[in-house]
């Protein structure tokens, strides 16, 4: 792993006005993205983990420029590539590509596989027909769909989940890049195709040196990938460190709540202690910590007047907790 | 044509919690609606019995169904995101499918909805709510308090942590068991999810392209499974509780049930296939108490 | 050039297939061939002139004029055969014209959203308030009722229907991941417009335009009722308008044209509804088409 982080987001904050007052003004936005500051090195996977509504999705379409943010800066390779279209430079912008969730989506219905993924080609201005067909049929077969001839004649909807996805990365790589998102790339599939995927994944950052961040609810998979993990809530990322230190050492009350949460395979396990109940309130105009209405651990007079603020408590492990303050 | 389910038999006991475990093209749904009697209009049931309480469901009238159905044997249905209207108000629209469907006055039906409301751990203030106002964790508990209103006997609850977050999907689990327990249910949990039916079900079916693959008490197939499929599916998971080693990729994909492959569904994904698994389906032999599986080389993969 | 007409005709054929399912739109469908096969092929039919005045006046049904003669001694039959390709002309043009104007409107409006799709919306809700047949009458009257400028007038005032579906069918499609996928190539909006969003979006409006080219005959239809057509194209409404006065005697003056309408429009709809069943979006087989 690299020293310099490939990617950075600087105070990224995504705000989506809501209602709107008498007179057009805006009242209340939904804070999908508030305040997120991440450095992610070249050459690991980057776990990015919250349940649905932590805005988690949101920060991944915000760096792979599918919305603009609502102020702060995304940085890639050192350059800026946030802020308005006309400054893009397309070259810079294709070497971030993402993942879709639902593969049956991420593909138009319409064309073979073999022109979806001839389109990626094209974009590069690849002309020659013989050349586009060699690269097409390796990067299959790279990504496990073999032989290539029975893949790329058929139309999405022949194929299965695990095999599109498949073909989504495939197309994905054939851009040549440098920094892929995976926005829950195994949530859609059948169980029996996760492990592939994964597996597939752990291949492209060890050998092909890609620098990927998987964005799930679950886990049991960021654990298993991830050389690091930010756990995300409510838009704040309220826990980052590496893999291991955040999953057998949770230190913030909502990650030990959803590491408690994972229901073992083996059904003589002990019952889980889960210490919270209800579910994420985003509050109108938010004071304070983002979980204290839940939190076992509330402290009156300060978890809901300050907001805290990522702390480092070990080398590679910090917390945005007043527990650890 | 689909063929759905392929000869299954299973069993459940009074107060015991059965899970049908199975991905796309298992036959875990479809098993599910074939007991509530609730099968599409083209499906045609071929053989077999379901018995209830030593009745055969199959040979009963529409209308003696009807007094079982959503009685005696309840469902909580899969997609319980848009399971009553977005326009009514939750409590008008309990009332009313109380009053016609079990003829119920308005006083008598309340009474009843608070307290199947009460026992899925909601306040009666959501009954001057909206469905579409409550939460996903709150709106499956209205499907669980549902389910419970006649007092049935079974329990059937389809896929019930989809779209739910981790920790409510913890949450409602934790709760179903405990309901279970207390109300002495007969509960069918059907998940694709190997963790939601280790936790909740003390007893496992696990389906494949329409057969039974194995069948037993949790705990022998969750621990000591004889069986390639289940298996392999439990060895493909990350376990957060154990180091991380790479996980078992299963090749292929689910099998297309217009055209499923001969002999042995699985035998096409099967590290262990031989010609006979391309020819003949293997049959369920006993390999435990109680504990069965289907694979015609039992002893030569898992040993004695 | 051999795999392109294998592939047509491979796509043609699971097309019929499908269509076929439905036994009314079968039947819309060939009546609607039927009229299309002998408006065609009006020219080399062993017709009366039907311009020809040279005939007895209101002849009735004969074996020498099938549908008798009109108020001028011109053969009904071969009239009511001509006419059809008027009113197809007119169905389809005006129908075309609205398509193509709906389409791009929707298109844009649907995919660049804010101020542009503020604007046009608007647009569109005016045009929808409008009485369209009575403002075609307005502009008839006043600027000349060539058949060609009632197919353009029709055709100009009723794409709103095709804009408002394509717009709906834009803005859904530009939130897919494969339009984004697209996006993230760095291939340029117009593009993907082109190749991938209308493409998947014009299903809906395939069948709409079947149903407005029923309509603009019926338009075209009213307005020669009325006296305001065009006097020189053998048009069906116009032959109704000239019998009209006769109808009590001579009844298959305007009898005849009006039941060609009648099965024409028919047909249309019933093609129309049946295209609208089986290209929904929705089913995945649409996806081949």
């Amino acid at each position: 792993m690299d020293k310099d982080p490939i990617l950075q987001t600087i105070d990224l904050k995504k705000y989506f006005p809501l209602s709107k007052g008498l007179l057009l003004r805006v009242k209340t936005y939904n804070r999908a993205v508030d305040g997120v500051n991440l450095n992610i090195f070249r050459g690991e996977i980057f776990g990015l983990v919250g349940e649905s509504g932590c805005g988690k999705t949101t920060l991944g379409k915000v760096i792979v420029g599918l919305e603009q943010p609502t102020s702060g800066k995304v940085m890639f390779e050192g350059k800026e590539i946030s802020g308005s279209k006309s400054k893009l430079d397309y070259n810079l912008r294709r070497k971030i590509q993402m993942i879709f969730q639902n593969p049956y989506n991420s593909f138009d219905p319409r064309l073979r596989i073999l022109d979806s993924l001839a389109e990626a080609l094209k974009a590069q201005n690849v002309e020659d027909k013989n050349e586009m067909l060699e690269k097409i049929s390796r990067m299959l077969e790279n990504v496990g769909l073999t032989p290539p001839e029975q893949i790329f004649l058929r139309y999405p909807h022949e194929l299965s989940g695990g095999q599109l996805q498949r073909a989504s990365i495939a197309r994905t790589l054939l851009l040549n890049p440098s920094f892929i998102i995976a926005d829950e790339p195994t949530s859609m599939l059948d169980a029996s195709l996760r492990a592939g995927i994964l597996n597939l994944l752990r291949r492209l950052r060890d050998e092909n040196r890609l620098t990927i961040m998987l964005i799930t609810h679950d886990l049991s998979a960021a654990r298993y990938l991830a050389n690091r993990i930010a756990v995300m809530y409510l838009g704040k990322i309220v826990e980052i460190g590496s893999a291991e230190e955040v999953i057998h050492n949770p230190l913030h009350p909502y990650t030990k709540a959803l590491l408690a949460s994972l229901l073992p395979l083996d059904p003589l396990s002990e019952e889980p202690e889960v210490k919270i109940t209800g579910e994420p309130r985003p509050a109108v105009n938010p004071i304070g910590c983002r979980f204290f209405d839940r939190c076992p651990y509330f402290m009156k007079d300060k978890c809901d007047v300050n907001t805290p603020e990522l702390f480092q408590v070990k080398e590679d492990h910090s917390v945005a907790c007043f527990l650890y303050k | 044509m689909v063929k759905a389910l392929n000869g299954v038999s299973l069993e459940l006991e009074k107060g015991e919690s059965l899970g049908l475990l199975g991905e796309s093209g298992s036959g875990k749904s479809t098993l599910a609606y074939a007991i509530m009697g609730i099968l599409p209009s083209n499906a045609r049931i071929i053989a077999g019995e379901i018995l209830f309480n030593n009745n055969n469901l199959l040979r009963l009238s529409e209308r003696e169904l009807n007094t079982i159905r959503g009685k005696k044997i309840a469902l909580i249905p899969q997609n319980s995101m848009s399971a009553l209207s977005p326009v009514h108000r939750i409590g008008d629209q309990l009332v009313d499918i109380l009053k016609n469907n079990v003829g119920l006055s308005k006083k008598e039906a309340l009474e009843k909805i608070k307290e199947k409301l009460k026992i899925a751990r909601l306040s009666s203030n959501i009954l001057r709510m909206h469905f579409h106002e409550l939460s996903g964790g709150m709106r499956q508990r209205v499907m669980i308090a549902m389910s419970l209103m006649m007092d049935p006997e079974i329990v059937i609850a389809d896929e019930p942590t989809t779209g739910l977050d981790v920790i409510v999907q913890y949450q409602i689990l934790r709760e179903l068991k405990s309901l279970q327990k207390n109300l002495n249910l007969s509960l069918i949990v059907i998940s694709h999810d190997v963790s939601v039916i280790a936790y909740t079900c003390k007893k496992v079916a696990v389906l494949y392209g329409g057969s039974v693959f194995e069948y037993g008490p949790s705990v022998k197939i969750f621990r000591d499974s004889k069986n390639p499929y289940t298996s392999l599916l439990l060895k493909s998971h990350p376990d957060i509780h154990s180091p991380v080693e790479k996980i078992v990729e299963i090749p292929g994909s689910p099998p297309n049930m217009l055209n499923p492959p001969k002999g042995c569904v699985f035998h096409p994904r099967c590290p262990f296939s031989k010609t006979l698994c391309k020819t003949k389906q293997p049959p369920l032999i006993k390999v435990g108490i109680d504990h069965y599986t289907r694979c015609h080389f039992v002893k030569e993969i898992f040993g004695a | 050039m051999k795999t392109i007409i294998s592939r047509v005709m491979n796509k043609t054929r699971s097309f019929l297939k499908l269509y076929s399912q439905d036994k009314i739109g079968l039947l819309g469908l060939f009546l609607l061939l039927f009229i299309l096969f002998i408006a065609i092929l009006a020219p080399f039919l062993p017709l009366h002139d039907p311009y020809s005045i040279k005939y007895r006046r209101f002849l009735p049904i004969s074996w020498k004029h099938p549908l008798g003669t009109d108020h001028l001694g011109r053969d009904v039959f071969s009239r009511v055969i001509w006419g059809s390709r008027t009113s197809l002309i007119v169905g389809f043009v005006a129908a075309g014209i609205s398509a193509l104007v709906g389409i791009v409107t929707g298109s844009i409006a649907g995919y660049y959203g804010g101020l542009v799709d503020d604007i046009l919306s608007r647009i569109i809700d005016i045009f929808l308030m409008i009485p369209a047949f009575f403002l075609i009458l307005f502009i008839i009257a006043v600027y000349g009722n060539s058949i060609l400028y009632v197919m353009t007038v029709i055709g100009l005032l009723t794409w709103p229907s095709n804009a408002r579906i394509m717009r709906a069918q834009v803005l859904s499609l530009r939130e897919r991941e494969f339009v984004q996928a697209s996006l993230m190539m760095g291939i340029s909006d117009l593009r993907v417009l082109f190749k991938h969003i209308i493409p998947n979006a014009i299903h809906p409006v395939i069948a709409n335009t079947i149903l407005q080219a029923a309509n603009a005959i019926i338009i075209e239809t009213g307005i020669s009722y009325l006296g305001l057509g065009d006097p020189n194209a053998i048009s069906w409404g116009r032959m109704i308008y000239e019998g009209q006065g006769y109808i009590m005697s001579y009844w298959w003056i305007s009898f005849f044209p009006g039941l060609a309408i009648a099965i024409t429009v028919l047909s249309l709809y019933l093609v129309g509804e049946t295209l609208a069943k089986i290209l929904n979006p929705k089913r995945i087989e649409v996806s081949e088409f």
